[in-house]
């Protein structure tokens, strides 16, 4: 009975991938001392962190100077909209937000804080134009992937439509989800900064940073004041075994990714169809939405907490909705499924990573039958 | 040195137990001397009075004080140790000149009691004295005598012991010490009430321990975490307390599946009180202690409440049955439980609870209901997996 936990839980952290535990001993050697040290240990330190900067620069098709490391993606997309609080011009931000950006963004004022103009579950790019022309807008917040859907945003179209209808506007995109593991590049869908974190694509937690595209720099305003290290941006000593692991995390991505992602395209079709023979339950649409994610509407379950435990129970770790936001009732846009409006439902989030196998998944739609069953008494 | 001068309700005192009183408050502040880390401080019995007594007071013991039950108000004293009316003029002169308002024009009484009466001179004289010690002086448009709506009345406590003078008297919250009463278990649920409920039965003398319900996986973690913080900041109050937490998963499983939905709340919370019977015969639990309100939810009409009381073995002691919620709310911030209380975790109580419950249960729908249940046994298993905490320590 003593069977490995299955963690089907990857969008909330996926676990250090085997080429970064396998190599930890090294990084850490490497990280003695202080990256801004002239000596040897220091220099080390220096180098493990620059060549995680050179790879995710060059994989952006960015200097090395436009990467800033931080301590995660909050911190990230908090530079970003802190730096734009008191500049004049509106902040425009998508319901898809996560809360690093929409918590942020309510410290400015309303009169200068718009929500992106939705049609149905999708921005409405129109509005946007019209928005984009008749006032002046600072900034543009829109995920790439978002983190409890799944769904893809057209960040590419908007960017298009910034450059054409407001060159002056900056354009954030939170891309924690897709980061290496999505196509992206900043200067086609004209990004000006992109944000991303280290612990969801199997490196240590404690790192993130963001993307900046030339001439985007000098509206940033850091958050920390200090040593003047990241170029000014981001005081504080770098942290050398997060920033050194998610460089073997991003050189793996970059020789896996493919194989992974058509590992993610199974793992899907075999996931959804093993549930369409579950009452109650519906996945949402694969179109539109990475593999990665198979986000589930649990239709007659009013909160879906308790499946969670009950599925941890049972050896499956997945999450109800963003494990972010857990205890606080979401109102970003969720496709829902057939369900009759008025019907109590819940949302349960299923995410893979490199190392999930697709034996387990039979047993977790077993244990969430199970599940379904005891929790609404069906039994 | 500072002292702190206790007053308690004398008109509740009754012949042979003021001994007892004294002594059950004199341990109650020594614990929560101890809780509140005020570790030099000491607590001696004076006719009449308890001093405690201290290099300083930080704000946040004397806001437990006001608390603590049995504590009608205290004063900030300080102490000379003479006789002599001469001394004490002068010292009460440098206590005057310390505290006084000087940014308005203030109404002023002085007053002195004499309880040791062998001291060397009266009342009235000494009043009189200090009058023209203190007052004099000052410029005659700079107070007013107000013996009625003073706001600064200096207080002079001449006894055997010393003589002590304070100037602002702090309500305290009255009522009987911890543990005159009987002791009682306390229903905690996550709510506002219930532990309002134990506070107002510690302010009556009840020694308070607790009962809870958690219903993983229904409940997680949290939920146990919440119960916990309650029951503590109770007991911080009053003093060390058990909570009691109870398993309820399979009762409410058993209940959902045998009864319509309109029924399980007060089916839930028939058991609970049978679950608490077996605890208050094995621990000597004397009363529950419940916050049910009369008429507040669909569960406590006087027929539910009827329903579910009758299923308890003891008495049960509802303190908050005829307050409003904003009365139970006004207590819940007094006490430091309501900011614990509002965190939304999920609460065992609600869990698969009717959209519509029935407002005037029948006994009979409720024993056929339970006809059909294993009563006896899910009430021994959930008695078996009590678990303890110890709180307020």
């Amino acid at each position: 009975m003593d069977a490995p936990f299955v963690y089907l839980d990857h969008a909330a952290s996926s676990p250090p991938l085997r080429e970064v535990r396998e190599r930890l001993p090294e990084l850490l050697a490497a990280s003695d001392g202080n990256p801004s040290s002239a000596h040897a240990p220091g220099v080390r330190a220096r180098r493990a962190m620059e060549e995680t900067r050179e790879r995710i620069a060059s994989r952006l098709r960015l200097g090395r100077r436009d990467i800033v490391f931080t301590s995660g993606a909050t911190e990230a997309n908090n530079l970003v909209l802190r730096s734009f609080e008191e500049r004049p011009g509106a902040v425009v931000v998508s319901p898809f937000e996560h809360p690093s950006i929409a918590r942020a963004a309510e410290r400015i004022p309303a009169s200068r804080r718009v929500a992106l103009p939705m049609r149905g579950l999708a921005p409405d790019l129109d509005a946007l134009r019209d928005l984009l022309r008749s006032r002046e807008v600072a900034l543009v917040c829109l995920m790439h992937v978002q983190n409890e859907t799944g769904l893809i945003l057209p960040v590419e179209r908007v960017g298009a439509l910034i450059a054409e209808a407001s060159p002056r506007t900056r354009f954030l995109v939170d891309a924690v989800q897709s980061f290496l593991r999505d196509p992206i590049d900043p200067h086609a869908a004209r990004i000006d900064y992109l944000t991303f974190s280290g612990h969801k694509v199997g490196a240590l937690k404690g790192v993130g940073g963001l993307a900046i595209r030339e001439g985007a720099r000098g509206d940033l305003a850091p958050l920390l004041l200090g040593g003047g290290q990241e170029e000014g941006l981001r005081a504080g000593t770098e942290n050398p075994l997060a920033i050194a692991s998610l460089g073997v995390a991003a050189a793996a991505w970059e020789e896996r990714g493919a194989a992974w992602d058509a590992r993610f395209r199974a793992l899907s079709a075999l996931l959804r169809e093993r549930l369409a023979g579950l009452a109650g339950v519906s996945p949402l649409p694969a179109e539109g939405a990475v593999p990665r994610i198979v986000g589930v509407t649990l239709r007659g379950l009013p909160a879906a907490d308790p499946v969670v435990r009950m599925l941890s129970d049972a050896g499956y770790g997945v999450s109800s909705g963003a494990a972010c936001s857990t205890g606080r009732p979401g109102r970003r846009p969720v496709p829902s499924g057939p369900a009759p409006s008025g019907e109590a439902s819940s949302y349960l989030r299923v995410s893979f990573g490199p190392d999930t196998e697709e034996e387990r998944l039979p047993g977790f739609v077993d244990a969430l039958a199970a599940a379904l069953g005891r929790a609404k008494g069906s039994t | 040195m500072k002292e702190i001068i206790v007053r308690y309700h004398e008109i509740a005192l009754k012949g042979g137990n003021r001994a007892m009183f004294e002594q059950r408050l004199a341990a109650n502040m020594k614990g929560l001397m101890w809780r509140e880390r005020q570790r030099n401080h000491t607590v001696r019995k004076m006719y009449g009075r308890l001093l405690i007594t201290a290099n300083d007071f930080d704000d946040r013991f004397l806001g437990m004080l006001a608390l603590t039950p049995g504590v009608k108000s205290f004063s900030i004293a300080e102490c000379v140790k003479t006789r002599d009316p001469e001394e004490i003029a002068a010292f009460a002169k440098d206590y005057f000149e310390r505290t006084r308002p000087r940014d308005r024009v203030f109404r002023v009484r002085i007053r002195v009691h004499r309880s040791d009466k062998h001291l060397p001179f009266r009342s009235g004289e000494l009043e009189l004295t200090l009058a023209d010690r203190l007052l004099g002086p000052l410029p005659e448009d700079s107070y007013a005598v107000d013996l009625d709506h003073p706001d600064y009345a200096l207080h002079v406590d001449a006894r055997s012991e010393g003589i002590y003078l304070s100037h602002e008297r702090i309500e305290g919250v009255g009522g009987l010490p911890v543990g005159v009463s009987s002791n009682a278990l306390c229903l905690l649920s996550g709510g506002i009430d219930s532990p309002v409920a134990a506070y107002l039965m510690m302010r009556r003398g009840a020694a308070v321990d607790f009962l809870s319900f958690l219903s993983p996986p229904y409940t997680g973690e949290e939920s146990e975490g919440k119960l916990v913080d309650l029951a503590a900041r109770v007991a911080r109050i009053g003093g060390k307390a058990r909570l009691h937490i109870a398993p309820f998963t399979r009762v409410q499983e058993a209940i959902r599946d045998a009864s319509p939905d309109r029924f399980r709340t007060l089916l839930y919370r028939r058991f609970m009180f049978r679950i608490g019977n077996l605890l208050a015969d094995a621990a000597g639990y004397h009363a529950f202690i419940t916050g049910e309100s009369l008429g507040q939810v669909a569960s406590q009409t006087v027929e539910n409440m009827t329903r579910i009381g009758s299923c308890a073995n003891r008495i049960v002691l509802r303190p908050l049955v005829g307050m409003d919620k904003d009365e139970a709310i006004a207590w819940a911030r007094r006490i430091g439980t309501f900011d614990l209380s509002i965190r939304p975790i999920p609460d065992t109580c609600t869990l698969f609870a009717p959209r519509s419950p029935v407002i005037k249960a029948r006994e009979r729908d409720l024993e056929a209901i339970e006809e059909k249940l294993p009563v006896e046994r899910l009430v021994r298993e959930a008695f078996e997996g009590i678990a303890i905490r110890e709180v307020g320590e």
